[in-house]
């Protein structure tokens, strides 16, 4: 019962440091909650959906005129697989949409085949029982809702070129759970069987290709590259697909931002919990040795050490108790909020369901920890004695430090405030601790966010005005011609030939992005990219996988086809989350003849009329379908917004939070300074200073803390945030990042946090208004 | 015919608590001239604290004026009245009230760079000057908590003086002091009286009382007696004391 008495008085006394804890707690619910909650979501949504339409294990893209289906009889005789099916369905390798060209690799499937639910007009569920698909009617996948501008019902879609053109009216979009999210290259559409018959019976072998969808399922804890090599062993499968893929690897690239997302938000919560818990040692410090001869007048009166601990430790839990159950409440709408942003992402109808229980896990977790650190910082309460305390043996509050800043005349408030902090300086240690790590978290944010984004994701991407696919007679060695008419035209125009396939480098399959010439597309992290047709350039995360280095020898192909080439350089792609290697067109037609397209990218448009001239002139015989773009519609430019949009909120939401942090911990850290220096405040009045004279000297002393934070911050983060980043980024495939912090990288978070400190300093500061100078008076 | 540096016209000043008004000064009046050493005593709790915060403008009374320099001081907002506490008016507290962080130096200089019409060397200079005056410039550097209460209130009248103040208020300087000091600290007053300075302290020390030109005595919050002196010197001390006792006795002291 006194307990209880005591924390009543103390909670109504010390609202604020119970308002800014509760604030804190609530903050860090919040974010923990709506991400997990998002996370939890993706995943049932993923898992009902792939239940529903039976996903199989292996997604294999048979080319029809590479194998017929007898192959699905060799896939079925491997003793891991359990299942296999196939399905007919037409890759289409050029496609637009509302006249933006798409740039992911299109399979077209009759509607009759249900691997997908059409969703309602406004996104929230689906329609029960669709209508079949008229003539000239097409579903698209959801998440081009958001990839390309301007989609909608009824917007048009083409495939073909100009010599072979099918053109559709969008009726609706669909979830496909397996191929549906827009990190992934790969999309299904869906026409009426009667479109579909005809587009099947018209493949032109180029254009338009006939494809196997197999569908294989392997028995349990089978290993998909033991399986994989296998069929390549006994079927050459690799070779056989345009595409191969298990459900596993569609898995992770559907959830790749939210997996990024949660990565992130561990680092994220780790500072989050790390500033509340010096915001609770730094205020129930203050408060012992405020409340010095109090605590000692309970000793006197009976109170023991644990009961008194007991009150500061029911106060802090209580405090961090309802941040906990607000900052659940606040989730609820933030949930949905993030849940919509998402959707299109996964192209999954999401739930947008607030994973209670968990998360009142989690925060009881957190609690429980924040609860330890209380019971250590009030340690200090064993140590009062009652005599002591209440004949005033409480220590001196001022002169805790050595350093002696000068006073000067002008500009005066800085200098005050610049003594008011190093004569104090260890009670804000824990304050510029605080703004190191909000620095730092800040620093490292918008490094991830510069590297995640804008050009450096398009690395490996080509973008041409002219695309043209060869034709039978092209040769490899007809590269050269390529370059040499183009660069009749134009000297400075680039022509890339380019070709991405799943081969096996020794024994593993890998992504692997052949072009000529690498260098153009990718920049070495060691050594040099590949120039000749038995050189290879691997990945960091690639070389692991294989256990090579640079000078190493791998095969690359299957069996009797496979070729010796030696490692020239690392570089660094973000292809199948890093693993993947590059070698040059040539390296990969001497592997598997694979032949390459071309990309030419004119360095003045008024040229590129004379180009594709010259093109069809010079090399008409090589060339079997050619594309202009003068627009030179940037292919990835929907994703690459998209991508931009989630660095942007991503940003946007660790600098508020920041900023949010920082104005809690000011006024927390500043309703204690001042009760502290109430006399003080009084004394100053008394001389003179007005109140906001007063007010801006407590500004500027916490600005102070805000510049030595920011710097330590800065400091830590171009020695630490590199590896962090490394880390974090290796799962999207990023294993090194560039050393070099620009200045602005450190100079908007340092700016903003002393800002706020700043501002917010001056506006805690406002009771300064209302201490009387009659204070002072002992009557 | 002395000039009246302050004057108070029906000063009241009350307290609310516990929703009971507590009326520490009615309709008080007063004046206060250049040049004296005036000297307010009373009972504890007849409000003479009280009354010299009202008059310095440290607290605003809730009825009434102070005119000073033809201004009300009651109606200046908040920062002309911290323009006439670094100006105007010098203050010394009882419990000294040195700013604990700054030396005494420090301590001293600090308003006197709020007064702008000084450079920062003029004050850096007079500072050491009156920590000189005051016998404390040996030891300019050390920090409040390092010094005696003597010197503490040394450094506060210094402080207090920094910006030669029209008028200097002192709220018991003495209270805080042994006998020594007292002394001293009533002799550093003395001095600044007879170099033409304005002093306006409230003691209840009777031997305090003896440096005064002038004892005002108060009581319930009214002013009841009014003592005119001469200027004090060490060789009139005996007969100003009978002569300040025997006043102060009919003042029922």
């Amino acid at each position: 019962m006194e307990i209880l008495k005591l924390l009543k008085a103390n909670i109504k006394h010390k609202k604020g440091s119970f308002k800014s804890i509760a604030a804190l707690m609530a903050i860090i619910v919040l974010s923990f909650t709506v991400t997990v909650s998002n996370n939890d979501n993706i995943d049932r949504a993923l898992t009902e959906a792939h239940n529903l339409v039976n996903t199989p294990d292996i997604t294999a893209f048979i080319v029809e005129r590479k194998a017929d289906r007898s192959i699905l009889d060799s896939i079925g005789e491997n003793h891991d697989v359990t299942e296999v099916y196939g399905t007919d369905c037409v890759n289409c390798d050029k496609a637009t949409l509302n006249g933006q060209e798409t740039y992911q690799v299109a399979f077209i499937y009759p509607d009759s085949h249900k691997i997908y639910r059409v969703f309602n007009e406004s996104f929230t569920g689906y329609i029960e029982n669709p209508e079949p698909l008229g003539e000239g009617e097409i579903y698209i996948p959801y998440c081009f809702t958001m990839v390309y501008s301007n989609i909608k019902i009824g917007s048009e879609m083409v495939f073909g070129n100009d010599e072979t053109q099918y053109k559709f009216k969008v009726k609706g979009f669909v979830e496909e759970p397996n191929f549906g999210a827009s990190p992934i290259g790969t999309k299904r559409y869906f026409i009426s069987d009667e479109d579909f018959r005809e587009i099947y019976e018209n493949t032109d072998e180029n254009t338009f290709a006939r494809i196997i969808d197999t569908g294989i399922n392997m028995r349990e804890g089978a290993d998909y590259f033991a399986v994989k090599k296998a069929l390549d062993d006994s079927c050459g499968i690799s070779e056989k697909t345009c595409l191969i893929l298990s459900s596993e690897e569609t898995i992770g690239y559907t959830k790749i931002y939210s997996n990024t997302g949660s990565s992130i938000l561990v680092v994220f919560l780790i500072l989050l919990i790390t500033i509340v818990i010096i915001s609770m040692w730094h205020s129930i410090s203050t408060s012992v040795e405020m409340e010095y001869i109090n605590l000692g007048i309970l000793k006197a009166q009976g109170f023991t050490s644990g009961k008194i601990r007991l009150v500061y430790i029911f106060q802090y839990v209580l405090a961090e108790l309802i941040g906990a159950v607000i900052g659940l409440i606040i989730s609820i709408p933030l949930t949905f909020a993030l849940g919509s942003l998402f959707q299109p992402i996964t192209g999954l109808l999401t739930a947008t369901n607030v994973s209670v229980l968990k998360c009142a896990a989690i925060s009881l977790c957190i609690i429980l920890l924040c609860a330890i650190f209380v019971i250590l910082a009030t340690r200090r309460v064993s140590r009062i004695s009652p005599v002591r305390a209440i004949s005033g043996g409480k220590s001196e509050i001022h002169f805790d430090s050595r350093l002696n800043a000068p006073i000067k005349a002008k500009p005066l408030s800085f200098f005050m405030g610049l003594r008011q902090f190093t004569s104090r300086g260890k009670s804000y240690i824990g304050s510029v601790f605080i703004v190191a790590l909000l620095v730092y978290f800040m620093m490292t944010i918008s490094m991830l966010s510069a590297r995640l984004s804008g050009d450096n994701m398009i690395e490996g991407v080509v973008n041409p005005h002219i695309s043209a696919a060869v034709s039978d007679e092209f040769e490899i060695g007809d590269i050269k011609r390529f370059e040499e008419e183009v660069h009749s035209v134009d000297e400075n125009a680039k022509v890339i030939f380019a070709a991405n396939r799943y081969v096996m480098i020794d024994g593993i399959e890998l992504y692997c992005s052949a072009y000529s010439p690498a260098e153009l597309m990718f920049k070495p992290l060691e050594g040099r990219m590949p120039i000749y047709d038995n050189e290879v350039a691997v990945t960091e995360i690639a070389a692991e996988e294989l256990g090579k280095k640079i000078g190493d020898t791998v095969m690359i192909g299957s069996g009797e086809n496979a070729k010796e080439f030696i490692i020239t350089g690392y570089h660094q792609s973000m292809s199948d989350l890093g693993r993947t290697f590059l070698i040059t067109a040539e390296g990969l037609y001497r592997v598997n003849g694979a032949k390459p397209v071309c990309y030419i990218e004119m360095s003045e448009d008024s040229l590129i009329d004379k180009a594709s001239e010259v093109v069809d002139e010079k090399l008409g015989n090589l060339i079997l379908a050619k594309t202009v773009d003068k627009e030179r519609g940037n292919a990835a430019e929907g994703t690459l917004e998209l991508i931009n949009t989630i660095c942007l909120i991503l940003v946007l939401a660790v600098f508020s939070v920041s900023v949010i942090f920082s104005a809690v911990v000011i006024n927390m850290i500043c309703g204690k300074a001042f009760i502290k220096e109430r006399t003080d405040i009084g004394i100053l009045k008394s001389l003179g200073f007005s109140s906001a004279g007063l007010r801006t000297q407590f500004a500027f002393r916490f600005m102070i803390i805000a510049v030595i934070g920011s710097v330590i911050g800065g400091v830590c983060s171009m020695l630490l945030t590199k590896p962090l980043l490394e880390l974090l980024l290796r799962m999207v495939g990023v294993t090194r990042i560039e050393s070099s912090i620009a200045f602005t990288t450190f100079i908007i978070p340092a700016l903003l946090i002393c800002l706020s400190f700043f501002l917010f300093a001056y506006f805690a500061a406002r009771k300064i208004n209302k201490v009387e100078i009659r204070e002072l008076v002992s009557e | 015919m002395k000039n009246t540096i302050l004057s108070a016209k029906g000063l009241c000043k009350s307290f609310a608590h516990n929703g009971v008004q507590n009326h520490i000064l009615s309709n008080l009046d007063i004046d206060i001239y250049e040049g004296d050493f005036t000297v307010v005593m009373g009972a504890s709790g007849s409000g003479k604290s009280t009354l010299l915060y009202a008059l310095s403008g440290m607290d605003r009374a809730t009825g009434g004026s102070v005119i000073y320099n033809g201004r009300d001081i009651v109606k200046l907002p908040e920062k002309s009245l911290a323009e006439l506490r670094h100006g105007d008016f010098g203050f010394i507290f009882q419990q000294m009230h040195l700013v604990s962080n700054l030396s005494l130096f420090e301590n001293v200089a600090v308003p006197g760079y709020l007064n702008k019409s000084r450079s920062a060397e003029e004050v850096n200079k007079r500072a050491d000057e009156l920590l000189g005056k005051m016998g404390i410039v040996d030891i300019k550097t050390q920090l409040p908590s390092q010094c005696s209460g003597g010197e503490q209130q040394r450094c506060a009248i210094a402080r207090a003086v920094i910006n030669s103040p029209k008028l200097l208020f002192a709220d018991e300087p003495t209270g805080a002091l042994n006998r020594k000091n007292t002394t001293e600290v009533l002799n550093l007053l003395t001095d600044l009286n007879s170099n033409g300075q304005s002093i306006l302290m409230v003691t209840h020390d009777s031997r305090a009382a003896l440096r005064a030109t002038r004892i005002i005595y108060i009581a319930d919050g009214a002013v009841i007696g009014d003592l005119d002196l001469p200027p004090y010197t060490p060789e009139t001390e005996k007969s100003r004391e009978a002569q300040v006792t025997a006043w102060l006795s009919s003042m029922e002291w």
